[in-house]
């Protein structure tokens, strides 16, 4: 089921949310970044992540950036992107809701705190 | 032919054709950063699996983007996309590339929606006629049961009390009916009387048949009954002329001079079920109330059709009849030359013998014209794209990618083939509803042909398939070869497969051309000989009714009586001649016997032999049936009961009585008449052939009637064909007393019946080989013509080196003739294999006809030089140095 509010960011949307958390990334970067937290997506590929992204983007959510220092030279397609305060602010919200939601959960143990990591 | 492509170029293949599924409108700003997130996680490796679930991916992301909020138009506006186009702009590119070229557009479009009208056409007929089901629930299960007869073929009728046995005994057939139809005198309250075929049907007609009624009800066992009231039920057709809009259950009817009451009408697709002879029948009376001997076992005439029961097949059924039969045969000890054996056949199969080789025939025909449309548009197209490879080269150097040049190269073959077809169609259902309305033939289950939605979607299939593989196919292989980007090189390998494809596809064309051609020449030639034998007869417009006269000897038996008949006839408008014959042409009224010539000896064999056909009629039996006269006169108005007795005999009759004697002004006793008065032979004609042209000429003999007062003579008259004959006829006798009409016939339905001639047939196709060999002369000279023009660099450069021009011309002219020889030879191969089918179809010519196939050959041969030669001779007569421009 998706958020209590239509706005609710889907699962992916919050992971590229969090991997943005970071800094500005490319499209590539963000796979990586994901793919190098969760398994959750599978192999994320490239029209699924460009789809998630466009409705970030739609959302205000992120927004086009310039490439970073250490980047400028690379591909020159590559379109870097950056967390809006809306997309801080959604993905906030939702971190905290999970958060609220792990909390009771450990709290009726159904998981250990300690077994993630 | 493409070497093992580069794993990059293969990826961004891939990628192109996934982002074909992105919405126009944001595609060109998804697309750089697609492409780079696409490469970099294929940089990373991964295998063909890999590859294509990424491709799979972009591709499902676009759709998904298409009906999402996602696929909203972004804010800013999207970059021009130069080269790479959306898929709406490849249609769009395409399109216009084919304004741009109308004339082979309208070529290609031409040919195939020939080929397609052809072929839809004569399927929808096939379909009609031999293919599709009988328009009754479980069709096969519905039989045709009737007696074999001995030395006689098919099933004859049976009497009454052999069907109600039949019935009684039989567990395998569930319901069985007996019917048989006939003319009726029918009139309306208020309406004129008018004569209509009819059925009378047992009550078990409808329910075996398990139809119903669309209006009341159908006819059931209770009105099969002396004591029921005299019901009907009428066909939807005879219901709206006789009432109108008004429902006609309820009303009543006279149906030779007795009400019945109207109980019901069937719906507009109700067709009677023509293998038991009801064809085209209008209305449907309980048999019980009809004048005719039903009850005596000796006389058999009712149809009969019968239903299986659902545990009897076929087999069993026929077993079981066959049994049935025999007790028949042993209680009522019954002539085997009338009923041998009970014997059942499928309806289906009943209704359509004898018209399914011919159908089979013209459906091969048919075939073989769609092959060569198919076959010459798809070479059209083939030869379109080979034209432009260098301009599609230009364009992928330029940055298109493959996937929109072949796109384009589609969607332009893909529009051809698809108005080509729909034209095709469009005249196809307009013809078959010509030929549906004209009923040139007699072919059961005619009036149910259309151009269904069937038969447009396996033409518009077909069609589609061809536009598409032969746009696809050529320009992939352009396409793949550009891409390799060894241009000098390639373009000598191109231009020889290019030309080996070519001259393949001459050769083909050729030799189903000449195959074609042949037959068309044989039967036209056949069609000629049919014609140069006389039919000796009109049977235009000619109609023949049954007299019937009250009281033989009686006041409407008079000779006057008669007279004043036909000449009221002959006043009618409408009417171009009346007479009175024994019988029909070709279903004889009249006896068979031998003559007697004076002052010739007669065997008795000959006797024995005698199959001379006499004929008692008014005065001008020639001039009404269309008889040429050889010599003497026609039988006259005085030629009277007190007159020298006269007769008129056909040529074969002279032959055969009098060898090289001439007769005329010899008498002769007829043999067989019983009365032995000589008569004087005053007319000689020519032999009506109501066999038909391919039987010995018949033997007759005219008498005047009155000369031979007998049996009821049949009415004859012929119409201009502007009037109803049952009509006129009806009208003509309606006040006379003592005299009614029965059953009208046309004669020309009669002939048609009794012997096929394949007319009808031989015309059509006729008519599709002479489009077929049209198709392969045309084909033929634009692929010649389009090889020659693709050499045109080549002609050139040896002309600039000092080749001399009527040399050049006369080389290619020798290799286009070379591979039309070629095509000859595998062409006579394939029509000596199919010369046994034609053979069916001739008369009077041989398959293996020489002139017939040298003309054809011939045609080829003046067509495959004229293709060659003359664009020769336009290359050569160009600047050399203009020729060695590449053409854009």
């Amino acid at each position: 089921m998706a958020g209590p509010h239509p706005d609710a960011p889907t699962p992916l949307e919050l992971e590229i949310l969090v991997a943005l958390g970071s800094g500005p990334l490319h499209g590539y970067g963000i796979i990586q970044d994901i793919e190098g937290r969760t398994r959750a997506f599978g192999n994320l590929r490239s029209g699924t992540l460009y789809l998630a992204l466009r409705r970030l983007k739609q959302a205000g959510r992120v927004e086009p950036c310039p490439a970073p220092p250490d980047e400028r030279g690379g591909d020159s397609r590559r379109k870097f992107v950056r967390l809006t305060e809306a997309g801080r602010e959604a993905a906030r919200a939702e971190l905290l809701a999970m958060h609220r939601t792990v909390a009771v959960g450990v709290a009726r143990r159904l998981v250990d705190p300690r077994e993630g990591g | 032919m493409t070497p093992v492509p580069d794993p990059r170029r293969l990826d961004a293949w891939v990628l192109g054709l996934a982002l074909r599924c992105w919405p126009r409108s944001i595609r060109a700003e998804a697309e750089d950063e697609l492409r780079a997130t696409f490469e970099a996680r294929r940089g990373r490796g991964g295998g063909a699996m890999d590859l294509v679930l990424e491709g799979l991916d972009v591709a499902w992301a676009g759709i998904r983007a298409r009906f999402s909020s996602a696929g909203r138009a972004p804010s800013t506006p999207p970059r021009e996309d130069g080269m790479m186009g959306t898929t709406a702009s490849v249609v769009r590119h395409g399109l216009r590339g084919l304004a741009r070229s109308r004339g082979w557009a309208v070529l290609t479009g031409g040919v195939l929606a020939v080929g397609v009208a052809a072929t839809a056409g004569v399927f929808a007929v096939v379909d009609a006629v031999a293919v599709r089901d009988l328009p009754y629930p479980a069709p096969d299960r519905l039989v045709r049961i009737g007696a074999e007869r001995e030395g006689r073929p098919g099933l004859s009728t049976l009497s009454g009390p052999n069907v109600r046995d039949v019935a009684r005994a039989s567990r395998t057939v569930a319901s069985l009916a007996a019917v048989t139809p006939s003319t009726m005198g029918i009139a309306a309250a208020d309406g004129s009387p008018e004569l209509v075929r009819g059925g009378w049907v047992s009550g078990e007609f409808f329910a075996t048949l398990e139809v119903a009624a669309a209006h009341g009800r159908v006819l059931g066992a209770a009105d099969d009954a002396l004591t029921a009231p005299f019901t009907v039920v009428l066909g939807h057709a005879l219901a709206r002329r006789l009432f109108g809009d008004e429902p006609a259950p309820g009303r009543t009817l006279a149906i030779d001079g007795r009400l019945a009451t109207v109980v019901g009408v069937m719906g507009p697709d109700f067709h009677p079920p023509e293998g038991v002879n009801l064809g085209e029948t209008a209305l449907w009376a309980p048999l019980a109330h009809a004048p005719l001997p039903v009850e005596e076992r000796g006389l058999a005439f009712l149809d009969v059709v019968g239903r299986l029961a659902p545990d009897a097949t076929l087999s069993t059924a026929e077993s079981e009849l066959l049994r049935i039969g025999q007790g028949l045969v042993e209680t009522h000890d019954l002539s085997p030359r009338a009923f041998a054996a009970l014997a059942t056949r499928p309806l289906r199969s009943e209704t359509v013998e004898g018209t399914r080789p011919v159908l089979a025939l013209l459906l091969a025909a048919v075939g073989l014209v769609l092959a060569i449309a198919a076959l010459n548009a798809a070479n059209l197209i083939l030869l379109r794209v080979l034209d432009r490879v260098d301009a599609l080269r230009v364009r992928m150097a330029l940055g298109a990618s493959r996937a929109r040049v072949v796109g384009e190269s589609v969607v332009e073959s893909t529009a051809v083939a698809v108005l080509g077809g729909g034209v095709g169609l469009a005249v196809a259902s307009a013809a078959v509803k010509a030929v549906v309305a004209a009923r040139p033939v007699d072919l059961p289950r005619l009036s149910e042909a259309t151009v269904d939605v069937r038969t447009a979607v396996v033409a518009l299939g077909l069609t589609l398939a061809v536009g598409a593989v032969a746009g696809l196919v050529p320009a992939l292989v352009a396409v793949g070869e550009a891409s390799l980007a060894r241009t000098r090189r390639a373009g000598s390998s191109r231009g020889r497969r290019a030309r080996l494809l070519r001259d393949g596809v001459v050769v083909l064309q050729v030799a189903v051309g000449l195959a074609l051609a042949g037959s068309a020449a044989l039967v036209a030639r056949s069609l000629g000989e049919r014609r140069s034998v006389p039919v000796g007869l009109d049977p235009a417009h000619l109609h023949v009714a049954t007299l019937r006269i009250e009281g033989i000897g009686g006041e409407a038996f008079r000779p006057a009586t008669l007279d004043d008949l036909l000449e009221g006839f002959r006043a009618r408008p409408g009417v171009v001649a009346a007479g009175l014959g024994s019988g029909s042409p070709y279903v004889p009224g009249g006896f068979v016997g031998y003559l007697e010539p004076d002052g010739v000896e007669v065997s008795a064999e000959d006797r024995m032999r005698g199959r001379v056909e006499f004929h008692r009629t008014s005065a001008e039996p020639l001039a009404l049936l269309g008889i040429p006269l050889l010599r003497g006169r026609d039988l006259a108005p005085s030629d009277r009961e007190d007159t020298e007795a006269v007769v008129v005999v056909s040529a074969a009759t002279a032959r055969a009585w009098w060898g090289d004697v001439d007769p005329l002004g010899r008498m002769v006793v007829l043999g067989g008449d019983g009365t032995f008065t000589p008569r004087r032979v005053v007319g000689v004609a020519a032999d009506p052939r109501y066999r038909g042209p391919a039987t010995a000429p018949e033997q007759h003999v005219w008498i005047p009637w009155r000369q031979m007062p007998a049996a009821p003579l049949d009415l004859r008259v012929r119409t201009d064909g502007a009037v109803s004959p049952e009509r006129v006829i009806a009208e003509g006798v309606a006040g006379v007393p003592g005299i009614q009409v029965r059953g009208v016939r046309s004669v020309e339905r009669e002939r048609a019946a009794r012997f096929v001639e394949p007319t009808f047939f031989t015309v059509l196709f006729a008519f599709f080989a002479t489009a077929a060999l049209l198709f392969a002369v045309v084909g033929l000279y634009s692929t010649l013509a389009q090889g020659v023009r693709a050499r045109r660099t080549e002609l050139g450069i040896r002309m600039v080196l000092g080749a001399h021009r009527g040399r050049l011309i006369r080389g290619v002219v020798i290799r286009g003739a070379a591979v039309t020889g070629a095509g000859l030879a595998v062409g006579a191969l394939l029509s000596f294999a199919g010369a046994r089918l034609t053979s069916s179809l001739l008369f009077g010519v041989r398959p293996g006809d020489l002139t017939a196939w040298s003309a054809a050959a011939g045609v080829l041969l003046l067509a495959a030089l004229a293709a060659s030669g003359v664009p020769a001779w336009r290359a050569g007569r160009t600047e050399p140095v203009r020729n060695l421009r590449p053409e854009g």
